[in-house]
């Protein structure tokens, strides 16, 4: 079998050739799937520490891990599960869709998408060779000024983390401008903004709030590394300096990403609830701009991560009504999206399992919220299992059981296969237990005085047996991951055979072939109608399904025209982008070996830079 | 000019759903995500503006008109920038007048080159101030002041730096005939931003008294 | 439904929402208080802390209640609504419905008033002044221990606090190194203590006993056992406490005082103070009435013989990172000689 998406290689290509083509590709498909398999790996690993964690807690006065090695893997659960997991992941899913569902041949900057993934592989590999060295960071993924200062953390364990955060930045912004240019730019005639499926709309949104956020953590950052490599005093707390300006700093970054987290997951929810319930998505323009009001309000509200900090009243007051402001839009999606299932022909698919199990999860991580936004509720909550407890629900309710669901719905269009529905299943059920088994009963050890960010805790409190249950069910979401995986490989190698649109799904993504050919579409479509797909099928109105399928294919069917005249020209492919990566990883590194290094990282990045602009993008067509 | 080129030309002015080109849009977004960067910078340094627990203070070392002059340098550099742009527009738009091309792409980069010379007088005006203040004491480490400061400004100066090796990077090409108005226009906006940053940086750290 | 061979997926799930649902119950009926757990944030025994608490029950009232609307709502559509076996139709494609989704942009909008209003109120009761005639405590954090001094009554101790029963204690918090976070739950809601400038809160105890409080802040190696305890006592046992706390050590006999002569000629004086002996050492806790605390090691060891053996012979087995470092380990003569001292340190 041919390389994923890759229709190409029907010739037999060599195993070198095979690994190039992957390591010079520019087609968003690819590299899609590079950013997913990349971030499952991390999944994987970060699944890993969270299971040890767990292992741990499980009795009082845990012995099997010191409580350095805690530190470090409670930090790098963190770091990973939110920079190398989910946020790639979710930019899998939008490197994959996004062209197909704005009806694009590829986004607008295909060699600055490759750089992003690139650059993304690097920062993360970065920061995980730590642990080659021994020195994984232990400052918490929320890296606190100033216990991360040189004076109590020496060492270069931090510097991993915030040169490595650095170079995630970077691939982070340049993904995100690529995806505004795109959707901005190239989407079909007669694709109008309202015309554009929710799930192109929250990853505008999403890679808005990134060009926002994201400066914000890097001057935190770049503070930060220049207090530690340089001596400056940013947080030298004996010389002036505040702790409070890294708080107010990564939390003006932290809580819009929350929201960068967690609106792809609303995005894939509303594309498969209306697929599934074979109805279009409930109030698409109320959807829309409650996600814009999310995207808004979400830079008002930072300052509800810092409560208990003593920042006074007024502050205080202010900030719990902006963030229980966010409450209201959240309850208008969270409606539509019933009503989107009210009135429908809803079919339990594995993909609509997952979605439902975002709705409910959610939910609840979404009710808890408004609570922890409560000023005195949050004197309890801040730093407690509680909050581990509600942010588990948002992000791993969210967030990874719609990418659950996303997987299974689009595995059959980046693969050509259908995965195995009576294993996803399963999967889908021990997860969803596993999850709700695991994060709920956090609220009670919370409660019960429980802090966050312990590696070992008295025997008497009262703990003992949330924490042995909460591990025991950890192992259950570990038990639903190895499904997960058998599932996606047995898929991969011997699924059945998809089809172009085997789900009767509504956007434009399901009117091509799966996998996709190279460049897309041989014929950029035309739009008329949101669900373009459905309506070419179908037509406006309702019945029978076959009956309307017979009488639209004859309007629907496209002209046909000669391939001649509309041949298509993509791209060449191109390894600049990959050592343009390499040389702002190599001068991230350097600051942590010598100077020197760094000089030459930055001359090679320098260099690849120049390579990259002069390269033209593709070679001109023959002439005729 | 031969058939392919031109229709490489094409393909890269391919119609776009807003008709703006995407390297513009990409600019324009990247100098929005460009500004919460400064904005964290400069906010930064009004908050420890004041704190800073041993001398040189500002008001002590600051020199006010030297800054005014290299202010009134980096200032020129953008309208000389606007002029740069006009030269190579009016020699795309001149059309078939092949003397007049030549002339206005002359002009063109000599605005250019004039762009380049006045960024690069801002940071030689910049490096003197910097290591006057090494003289009179304040270094990166030595207070908040001198953090802040260095850091603020540091940044800033790189980012004419890299203004400065783009606009030359470009008055090079357009020798081979490879620069099209769109790439003098991407550089110019990218140099006013850093132009503009300057006059807010200027106007905060040097002119609102301490 | 009746069941069939081939049941749907969801059928299968019956076991697994009714484990869900059991799980629920066990875990409401051990917050009811059907385990003992001494760090709990529920039953208050403090002002500040009843105000938490009195707002605990409306908002997770609300929160249960729309969950029980909104996910019957939700099961409610799926299940009436799923698709038959072979029914290939159609359903009416409904785009909107304006009337109801304001309906629903104003049902979230008065819930949050409501739940504003409820803070606000809670809000003003918990950050309002001290009274004047509150008792002043100043507590400075350090990695990874508590110094606690009575600026008006002249006490300087660690690790234990001591307040009296139904006065108002206010505390200044400030921390030595990075920050840590303040917390009883059973008597108040957390605050940070945070490097450079002082931070304050004040509560009312209205019980006597000993109550658990834990750094809530991650400040490095040893944050899981940065504990502590607070002893609400009678207003006269509080007087007594103070009474022997501001004397200096007293003077010790037999193995006791060897202990005291092998405590100075040691490290140990480097480090703590013992008022009315020789050591004066500032980094770690002053220790002059180390004996009459009912925790040792800061707050993770109860107070015994077996105990101050344990921590004088492996300080960095018991609490890895901490500053105790001994250059040299002690003969266990040594140690059963310090031990007795300490515990003589009353």
């Amino acid at each position: 079998m041919a390389t994923v998406a890759d229709v190409r290689t029907q010739e037999r290509v060599s195993t070198g050739a095979a690994i190039w083509s992957w390591v010079t590709t520019i087609d968003h498909k690819r590299i899609g799937v590079l950013y997913f398999v990349t971030s499952l790996i991390y999944f994987i690993v970060a699944g890993f520490e969270a299971l040890l964690i767990r292992l741990q807690l499980a009795t009082p006065e845990g012995q099997l891990l010191d409580s350095d090695t805690y530190n470090q893997l409670f930090t790098m659960h963190g770091t990973a599960m939110v920079f190398m997991v989910a946020m790639p992941m979710a930019a899998a899913f939008f490197n994959f869709l996004i062209p197909l569902m704005i009806g694009a041949r590829d986004v607008a900057f295909p060699r600055l998408n490759a750089f992003s993934y690139w650059t993304f592989l690097g920062g993360s590999l970065l920061m995980h060779s730590s642990f080659l060295f021994g020195q994984a960071p232990d400052g918490g993924w929320f890296g606190y000024a100033n216990l991360t200062s040189k004076e109590y953390s020496p060492g270069l364990s931090i510097d991993f983390w915030g040169l490595g955060l650095l170079v995630l930045g970077v691939a982070s912004v340049a993904a995100a401008l690529n995806f505004i240019i795109t959707i901005i730019n190239l989407r079909a005639p007669g694709m109008t903004l309202m015309r554009m499926p929710v799930f192109v709309w929250m990853t505008f949104v999403t890679s808005f709030l990134i060009i926002f956020a994201f400066p914000a953590i890097t001057a935190a950052l770049i503070f930060l590394e220049f207090d530690r490599l340089f001596g400056t005093n940013f947080y030298e707390v004996a010389e002036g300096g505040d702790p409070m300006l890294w708080q107010h700093l990564f939390w003006v970054f932290g809580h819009p990403e929350v929201y960068i987290l967690v609106l792809p997951g609303f995005g894939i929810a509303s594309e498969i609830l209306p697929t599934f319930s074979r109805k279009p998505i409930f109030g698409y323009s109320a959807m829309v701009f409650a996600a814009v009001s999310i995207g808004f309000l979400g830079f008002s509200v930072w300052a509800h991560h810092m409560f208990t900090t003593g920042m006074g009243t007024i502050a205080d007051a202010a900030f719990a009504g902006s963030t229980m402001l966010i409450a209201i839009p959240t309850g208008i999606k969270m409606f539509n999206w019933v009503a989107t299932c009210f009135g429908g022909r809803i079919s339990f698919t594995t993909p609509m399992l997952f979605a439902l199990g975002f709705l409910t999860t959610f939910l609840i991580g979404g009710l808890t919220g408004p609570m922890l936004a409560a000023v005195p509720l949050d004197l309890h909550f801040q730093d407690s299992y509680f909050v581990v407890g509600h942010f588990h629900y948002v992000l791993f309710g969210g967030l990874i059981l719609a990418l659950m669901g996303g997987v299974y719905y689009w595995f059959p269009k980046i693969t050509g296969r259908m995965m195995d529905e009576r294993i996803g299943k399963w999967h889908f059920w021990i997860m969803f237990a596993g999850m709700n088994l695991t994060f709920f009963p956090m609220h009670f050890v919370g409660l019960d005085g429980m802090p966050r960010r312990v590696g070992t805790y008295a025997a008497g409190m009262g703990w003992d047996f949330w924490n042995m249950f909460i591990t025991v069910s950890a192992f259950l979401i570990g038990v639903s991951i190895l499904v997960f995986l058998w599932n996606l490989v047995a898929s991969y190698v011997k699924g059945v055979p998809a089809g172009n649109d085997p789900w009767d799904a509504r956007t434009l993504e399901w009117a091509i072939p799966s996998p996709p050919p190279e460049h897309n579409f041989d014929e950029i479509p035309h739009i008329t109608h949101r669900d373009q797909v459905w309506f070419d099928k179908y037509g406006d109105g309702h019945g029978d399904a076959a009956q309307l399928r017979k009488t639209s294919a004859a309007v629907a069917e496209p002209a046909e025209d000669s391939d001649e005249e509309h041949e298509v020209h993509m791209p060449d492919p191109s390894y600049w982008p990959l050592l343009v990566s390499a040389g702002l990883t190599i001068a991230a590194a350097g600051l942590m070996i010598h100077i020197a290094v760094s000089v030459f990282g930055v001359a090679w990045t320098i260099i690849s830079v120049y390579a990259w602009s002069l390269e033209p993008a593709s070679t001109p067509p023959e002439e005729h | 000019m031969s058939d392919a080129a031109v229709a490489h030309e094409a393909q890269e002015e391919h119609p776009t759903s807003t008709g703006l080109n995407h390297r513009k849009i990409l600019m324009w977004a990247f100098l929005g995500s460009e500004c919460i960067f400064f904005g964290s910078l400069i906010t930064t340094y009004l908050v420890y503006r004041g704190k800073s627990v041993v001398g040189p203070y500002p008001s002590e070392i600051l020199n006010i008109p030297l800054t005014s002059i290299s202010t009134f340098v980096l200032l020129m550099s953008s309208l000389a920038m606007v002029l740069a742009l006009a030269g190579f527009e009016r020699a795309a738009s001149a059309g078939a007048n092949e003397d007049r091309k030549r002339r206005e792409l002359q002009k063109g980069r000599f605005w250019l080159l004039m762009t380049a010379v006045l960024g690069t007088g801002f940071l030689g005006f910049q490096a003197y101030e910097f290591i006057e203040f090494v003289h009179h004491g304040l270094g990166l480490t030595t207070n908040l002041f001198g953090t802040t400061f260095f850091v603020l400004t540091g940044f800033h100066g790189t980012h004419v730096g890299v203004g400065v090796l783009w606009l030359v990077s470009i008055l090079v090409l357009s020798y081979f005939g490879k620069v099209k108005p769109l790439d003098v226009e991407l550089g110019g906006l990218y140099w006013h931003f850093v132009d503009i940053v300057w006059i807010i940086i200027f106007t905060l750290i040097y002119l609102i008294p301490h | 439904m009746q069941p069939t061979k081939r049941a749907p997926g969801w059928w299968h799930s019956r076991p697994v929402i009714l484990a869900v649902l059991g799980a629920l119950a066990v875990a409401v009926l051990a917050g009811c208080g059907a385990v003992d757990t001494p760090q709990t944030t529920l039953f208050p025994r403090s002002d500040n802390n009843q105000v938490i608490n009195d707002l605990y029950a409306p908002l997770t009232w609300l929160a249960i209640v729309i969950f029980v609307l909104v996910q019957g709502l939700l099961l409610y559509s799926v299940f009436r609504f799923r698709a038959r076996r072979g029914d290939d139709s159609i359903p009416p494609q409904i785009h909107g419905n304006t009337r109801l989704e304001i309906a629903w942009t104003l049902a979230p909008s008065i819930v949050v008033v409501i739940m504003l209003l409820l803070t606000y109120q809670a809000m003003a009761k918990i950050e309002a002044d001290p009274p004047p005639d509150a008792l002043h405590v100043r507590v400075v954090g350090h990695q990874w221990w508590w110094e606690v001094h009575y600026p008006d009554l002249d006490v300087v101790t660690a690790n234990e606090i001591h307040i009296p029963i139904d006065r108002p204690v206010y505390f200044e918090l400030e921390s030595d190194d990075v920050i840590h976070s303040f917390w009883v739950p059973r008597l108040m809601g957390k605050r940070d203590l945070m490097p450079g400038s002082t931070n304050t809160i004040w509560f009312t105890p209205q019980e006597e006993g000993l109550f658990a409080g834990h750094c809530a802040e991650y400040c490095g190696t040893a944050h899981a056992q940065m504990r502590f305890h607070v002893v609400v006592e009678s207003e006269i046992a509080f007087d007594n406490w103070v009474e022997k706390q501001r004397q200096p050590a007293e003077e010790m006999t037999g193995d006791a005082a060897l202990g005291a002569e092998l405590f100075v000629s040691r490290a140990c004086v480097t480090c703590h103070t013992i008022r009315g002996t020789d050591a004066i050492g500032t980094i770690g806790p002053d220790i002059t009435h180390v004996g009459s605390r009912v925790y040792i090691a800061g707050g993770i060891l109860e107070n015994s013989p077996e105990n101050v053996t344990l921590w004088l012979s492996d300080p960095q087995g018991v609490k890895p990172g901490n500053e105790m470092i001994l250059p040299l380990p002690l003969s266990s003569e040594d140690i059963r000689l310090l031990t007795e001292y300490v515990r003589a340190l009353k």
